[in-house]
């Protein structure tokens, strides 16, 4: 069945991608792994109904299947039943239902991975992880009137991974964003309304008509897309224009040309935008057994994540939420004779 | 090209964009500059060419350029741009036209030598191509 195998494998590439994220410190027994069952629904269409782990894995043999199953179904996304006597483990291991032979090489695979990847650089994990878990990779909005900064930017954009529209005058940005000139009323939330949901601006300064300053202030004077994060560029380095701009509201000041490494510094303000825009604070909340600088994620159906201490830890997983304490080492896990299926 | 000037590193920015999923980056870009280049020095002779000059218009055409010459990494004209800016602050006309001249001139050496680059790489691609075939 055609159709099944695609949501498995996007599965198995999003279990990947949250098991690279949150595997910060290697897992050595079971204990571990099933104190943070969390039941819940992949949007590929998998239904999550226990553990499984592979024996492969671990030294020990697995928890018996009863124990997983019920807890599994008492569960809800967002409900975790912490062990009052541990800190929550790091780990979080949701895996969709699939044949019994499938499954443990499955996930003895992501298993491995996530080991692997933790030696590596997270980032790049984080990456695979951001754009294949969430269905809608974070959307920026570039704004220039000329077309070769347009293709530049878009390019640089793309290569970060990021959704991109270009658009080539302020006007038609305020279009796209959906703005209006009397809004007053408009909620907070998303700007979702008939429009394209942006989650970053982008903006060349020097525009006719409008300028990227006119620009920045038509957004951060609307209240439903004041949240949206907007940056300015500019071929020149005016330290006036560059103040005006910050205190305008603009979070960075990019100047021309745009490399790559620029772009970087754009992730800790998307983030921050999202968790604004959607009014969400899924972890912030959770301070006692939540140990935010860490491996902790944050439940996403590909539009919700909540910006933690560290700006650079970008979930984009489903299914967990909290309490995932990294603060505890452990011996690295190694497992370097697995089958990937 | 690198050693003589004409491009910097804004350019191997660009290369390091260029990947298997886009072959064509560069030579887009480097194409799109050619066309609005052209576009644009057109524009300036003609503006040049006024009895009165239009500073102003001048000054923002040669922003423009200077601009995209800074993108694409076009070293050589990006700094005669420059130049040229200073003159149309000066409201220095033969001053500026001296300017465009050199800006010219610098264009069509850069132009040449891309012309010649995507020649090759084009000849290299099809070699690759012929390869894998």
């Amino acid at each position: 069945m055609g159709g099944g195998k695609e949501r498995i494998e996007k599965g198995r590439r999003r279990v990947r991608g949250l098991l690279a994220l949150q595997f910060k410190n290697g897992v050595n027994s079971w204990e571990d792994l099933d104190e943070n069952l969390v039941g819940s629904c992949f949007p590929c269409g998998g239904i999550l109904v226990g553990w499984l782990i592979s024996p492969l894995s671990f030294p020990s043999s697995p928890p018996p299947p009863q124990r997983i199953q019920s807890s599994e179904s008492k569960r809800e996304p967002n409900q975790h039943q912490p062990n009052p006597s541990q800190p929550p483990p790091p780990l979080l291991l949701p895996f969709l239902h699939l044949p019994s032979s499938y499954d443990h090489s499955f996930i003895a695979a992501v298993v491995v991975e996530g080991n692997q990847q933790q030696q590596q650089q997270q980032q790049e994990v984080e990456e695979e992880g951001m754009t294949v878990e969430a269905e809608a990779p974070f959307h920026v909005l570039a704004v220039d009137d000329s077309l070769i900064d347009r293709k530049l930017i878009e390019r640089l954009l793309k290569t970060s991974s990021y959704q991109v529209t270009t658009v080539e005058s302020g006007s038609k940005a305020l279009e796209l964003l959906g703005f209006r000139e009397d809004q007053s009323s408009t909620p907070s939330v998303s700007p979702n309304q008939h429009e394209i949901e942006v989650n970053l601006v982008i903006t060349d300064y020097c525009m006719p008509g409008m300028t990227g300053y006119d620009l920045l202030k038509k957004i951060k004077g609307s209240s439903s897309l004041k949240d949206i994060p907007v940056v300015i560029m500019s071929s020149e380095n005016v330290p006036s224009r560059i103040s005006r701009c910050l205190e305008g509201g603009a979070e960075e000041f990019f100047l021309k040309p745009v490399q790559l490494s620029d772009l970087k510094r754009l992730r800790p303000h998307i983030l921050k935008g999202k968790s604004n825009c959607k009014g969400q604070k899924q972890q912030q909340p959770q301070p006692e057994n939540n140990n935010n600088n860490g491996s902790s994620s944050s439940s996403s159906s590909s539009s919700n994540n909540c910006s933690n201490n560290q700006s650079n830890k970008r979930k984009a997983m489903d299914a967990m939420d909290e309490g995932l304490s990294p603060g505890r080492t452990r011996p690295r896990f190694s497992s370097d004779s697995l089958t990937v299926v | 090209m690198f050693a003589e000037g004409l491009l910097d590193q804004q350019f191997q920015q660009l290369q390091m964009l260029q990947d298997g999923s886009t072959p064509g980056f560069v030579a887009e870009v480097v194409t799109l500059f050619c066309e609005d280049s052209e576009r644009i020095l057109t524009e300036l002779t003609k503006l040049m060419d006024q009895a009165v000059v239009d500073y102003s218009k001048v000054d923002a055409y040669v922003h423009q350029l200077k601009g995209s010459s800074s993108s694409v990494g076009a070293q050589n004209v990006k700094l005669a741009c420059i130049q040229f800016r200073q003159f149309c602050e000066e409201n220095n006309k033969e001053g500026c036209v001296r300017a465009l001249n050199v800006v010219k001139h610098e264009y069509c050496h850069l132009r040449s030598k891309f012309e010649t680059m995507l020649q090759l790489e084009s000849r290299i691609q099809a070699y690759e191509n012929k390869q894998q075939n």
